[in-house]
């Protein structure tokens, strides 16, 4: 004990971490009979808890829409190139100028084969990550915002009330309706509900985690989270009594099930999974 | 009758009373401490443990049991996430006393508790990824295999986190010393 001053720093902080607890004020035992109370008193209140009552609401246009989607496909057409992901698929491709982009799900790109070389310019539906390769300017086009780099990485997520820009390095110039700014790494660019902002993401490598199947939020809209959800396990998601409500945290690809449950369980929605890929959720 | 498919499903998912309890006994301490590394609150890390927990076992027919655990730490950070009421982190950790250490002198005692405090802003300061990791191993003594599986996150995360950390706190520490 008396050799305390002949640690060294790594071991003067295992020491004293090693001897830390925490300042729990329910033991083990306490905080489990406190649960069986909450537990044996919700379902007195509330007898029929497992006899969902739901209201099944179709939305026949995302039906036709997921069906229209759903096969991949690639054609040319007066030298256009047209790709898309459809519903939980992602696509990395290499465009002529040796550029990488990552497709997400639902999300397609469009340019001319003829031209990309001399003219660097796309159209892109959905959400991206593209890799630029240094060279002249190269521009993304969406209906929601227009992205003008040189040679850099970026995301983009292009969809209806949600238009996002995050810069992963070089520097970007984004512009959205009578908007422009011109952001670098770590920097993003959003335009959602016809808001629009610049912010700074410490973490921005979340912008791109969407790859590896991880989906992060921060006081994002309910509804696109669950859009995220649609796209990604090819459903159909009917949700009521969820307007303006903001979601943090993430979810992750894996099983319907567990990701709508990651999210509806701490917003206290319920869900319920139908055949055919829908689902509904309420309060 | 329209979701047969699903009740075969849950032949598979789904844990009783008995599981419940065994998982509660298992993880409730290490998902208050989770809870509380990251928001340095006792009550909101007992409130939010005691959450989860009423949520699996109102979801429990649809729990799959070999992977609740990571589960429940998705469920209880996403709670804290949505319901954080804290903003800056000040954690106080209680020492176990050791009853061995009798003979230690005034001077020596002193010196302990000015290292303890200084660490404990140091561990409050870290950012809370690598705080929260950093204290699942120290306290909680898991495994960064342990770590990783309940965090889903890649052992090699932890790898980082756990460097980041330390490096962290040595640096604060030493300057000051």
């Amino acid at each position: 004990m008396e050799d305390f001053k002949k640690m060294d720093m790594e071991e003067k902080i295992a020491f004293h971490t090693s001897r830390y607890t925490v300042p729990g004020s329910l033991s083990n035992e306490e905080a489990f009979s406190k649960l069986i109370r909450r537990l044996e008193h919700s379902e007195i209140t509330s007898p029929g808890m497992n006899r969902k009552r739901y209201r099944i609401l179709y939305y026949s246009a995302a039906a036709s829409l997921a069906l229209i989607l759903a096969i991949f496909f690639t054609f040319r057409n007066f030298h256009q190139v047209r790709i898309t992901a459809g519903p939980s698929e992602q696509q990395v491709l290499e465009l002529p100028d040796g550029s990488g982009v990552y497709l997400n799900a639902m999300s397609e790109i469009r340019y001319s084969e003829k031209d990309f070389q001399k003219n660097r310019t796309l159209q892109l539906n959905g959400e991206a990550y593209f890799e630029v390769k240094a060279g002249d300017k190269f521009i993304v086009e969406t209906t929601y915002g227009r992205i003008k780099v040189l040679g850099t990485s970026f995301n983009v997520h292009s969809r209806e009330d949600y238009f996002k820009v995050s810069c992963i390095s070089g520097k970007v110039f984004v512009s959205s309706g009578d908007d422009s700014d011109t952001i670098s790494r770590g920097e993003v660019v959003s335009y959602i509900n016809q808001v629009y902002r610049k912010t700074s993401e410490p973490d921005i490598a979340k912008a791109l985690s969407w790859r590896n199947g991880e989906f992060y939020y921060e006081s994002t809209e309910l509804r696109f989270v669950l859009d995220e959800i649609e796209r990604q396990f090819n459903v159909s998601i009917t949700a009521s009594g969820i307007e303006n409500r903001l979601f943090t945290g993430s979810f992750y690809l894996g099983n319907l099930e567990e990701a709508l449950q990651i999210v509806c369980i701490p917003m206290d929605l319920d869900f319920k999974i139908f055949e055919q890929g829908k689902v509904s959720i309420s309060p | 009758m329209e979701n047969r498919d699903l009740k075969e499903e849950r032949a598979v998912a789904g844990i009783d009373r008995m599981q419940f309890e065994q998982v509660f006994q298992s993880h409730y301490e290490a998902i208050r401490n989770y809870i509380y590394y990251k928001s340095g609150s006792i009550d909101e890390a007992e409130d939010i443990a005691q959450e989860a927990f009423l949520k699996i076992w109102e979801k429990r027919e649809t729990i799959i049991h070999s992977t609740v655990k990571s589960f429940l730490y998705t469920i209880a950070g996403n709670i804290f996430l949505n319901h954080r009421q804290h903003r800056i982190v000040e954690l106080k950790f209680a020492l176990q006393s050791d009853n061995e250490g009798t003979s230690s002198s005034p001077e020596y005692d002193l010196e302990m508790k000015e290292f303890d405090e200084k660490l404990q802003n140091a561990l409050s300061a870290l950012t809370e990824k690598n705080r929260t990791v950093f204290l699942m191993n120290r306290i909680d003594r898991m495994t960064y295999q342990d770590i990783a599986s309940s965090l889903n996150i890649s052992v090699k995360a932890v790898e980082k986190r756990m460097n980041k950390a330390l490096t962290y706190l040595r640096n604060t520490l030493e300057v000051k010393i």
